[in-house]
């Protein structure tokens, strides 16, 4: 199949589904090999920088979504009646930051940190599908372990897990497993 | 009363402890812990003031500050480990996630300005492309509805105002086994097809009864593709 005919497809695709879609899913659809449409979804990407497109190609973890690009929300914006966005509590965004750097960790550790209780929280980001369980520990009393989801790095604007900006630790603050992001 | 407008403030003791320490431009290796035990209590203080629950969090980082406070008090005969160490290693880890989560909060407010469309509705009649839109969790109304609609498409004798009372002929175990039956050749069975073995009316309500049996043994899954769509079974 041509390039531009595949091209025209996925955006057809996307457009249509809104929802991020993984790129195993736009392949089986399209019947074409994932390295190939890897390469062409990257072309595509490059092609909506372009001043004139509104519309922006966006990738999460392995999967693609067509977003308006930000530099027009305020004309976007205007269509809204009220302020319909909810942002993230305060308390929630800590709970999600220990996640999303410790995971996985048990809800025990989350509560240790922040000192305080975290359930209604984690229930909180559950609901709203930043946070997921990943099983059990395999420790007395076998606590529930929790991990961030893949809507997680949409909903930050992160490509994977890695892109999280590295914690800011001072030479001197912690000792022990934080080595493994150390950043002075 | 300099604390009231920060009465809604903290939700934990460490944020309290954490704005405590910054505000006094403290070091946070060197707390004066007499001078922060008495501005944390005093907020207490406000919230007890105003009639509002105080977390049992707080109560307890209160006791903890007062015992570092009296252990700081007693004379440095040996050379100990200061009093203040957990603590302070506690609110490290808490304030590295605080600015995190802090970032988060900036890549929060710039992805929102990228706005996404909902999917399309994808639902298209009699395909069978739509079956991967399975609802899970179907409602008795939705069984019931099925129910009227197969009563409704069998031609049943309108015997109903003779009061029958024959034996059954149906039992409700005899109908979960046919389906259990049913359900180790098929994946999915349409329920529809069930309820068409027999052209009974009261096959129909053992069948139903055994459907709503096995769901609540969870021995069986319903899924149904659309709202008002055909309901088939799964083995659970």
């Amino acid at each position: 199949m041509e390039k531009d005919r595949v091209k025209s497809i996925i955006e057809s695709i996307l457009f249509a589904w809104g929802d991020p879609i993984k790129v195993s899913e736009l392949s089986k659809i399209i019947e074409i090999k994932e390295s190939q449409l890897r390469d062409i979804l990257i072309e595509m990407e490059q092609d909506y920088i372009v001043a004139s497109r509104g519309i922006v190609l966006k990738t999460f973890g392995d999967t693609y979504q067509f977003k308006t690009k930000d530099i027009n929300y305020d004309y976007v914006a205007m269509l809204f009646k009220t302020n319909t966005r909810s942002n993230l509590s305060t308390s929630a965004l800590e709970a999600l930051s220990i996640i999303a750097y410790k995971q996985p960790i048990t809800k025990i550790e989350v509560d240790m940190i922040r000192g305080v209780k975290s359930d209604y929280i984690l229930r909180t980001l559950m609901d709203k599908d930043l946070v997921e369980t990943r099983g059990k520990l395999d420790k007395p009393g076998k606590p529930i372990i929790y991990g961030t989801t893949s809507h997680f790095l949409a909903y930050f604007g992160l490509k994977s897990i890695k892109d999280l900006p590295p914690l800011k630790i001072t030479p001197d603050s912690l000792t022990g497993d934080q080595e493994g992001v150390f950043h002075g | 009363m300099e604390y009231i407008v920060q009465i809604n403030k903290f939700y934990g003791p460490f944020e309290l402890l954490v704005y405590l320490i910054e505000t006094n431009e403290v070091d946070i290796y060197d707390i004066p812990i007499a001078e922060i035990t008495e501005q944390y209590i005093a907020y207490l203080d406000v919230l007890q003031e105003f009639d509002m629950a105080i977390a049992s969090e707080f109560v307890l980082m209160a006791s903890t500050l007062l015992e570092i406070k009296s252990k700081m008090l007693l004379p440095n005969q040996e050379k100990q480990e200061d009093p203040r160490e957990e603590l302070v290693n506690q609110l490290l880890e808490y304030r590295l996630y605080r600015m995190a989560s802090d970032d988060l909060k900036i890549s929060e407010e710039k992805e929102s300005r990228f706005i996404a469309k909902p999917a399309e509705d994808f639902h298209i009649e009699e395909d069978t492309a739509c079956e991967q839109l399975l609802f899970e969790e179907i409602s008795a109304y939705d069984l019931l509805y099925a129910l009227k609609n197969v009563l409704k498409r069998s031609r049943f004798e309108t015997e109903d105002n003779i009061l029958d009372l024959a034996k059954d002929e149906f039992t409700i175990n005899d109908c979960m086994d046919l389906i259990s039956e049913k359900l180790e050749i098929l994946q999915k069975v349409n329920i529809v097809e069930i309820f068409s073995l027999h052209n009974s009316k009261k096959f129909v309500i053992a069948v139903f009864l055994s459907i709503l049996e096995m769901s609540r043994l969870k021995n069986i899954r319903l899924v149904q593709d659309r709202i008002f769509g055909e309901i088939f079974i799964q083995k659970a």
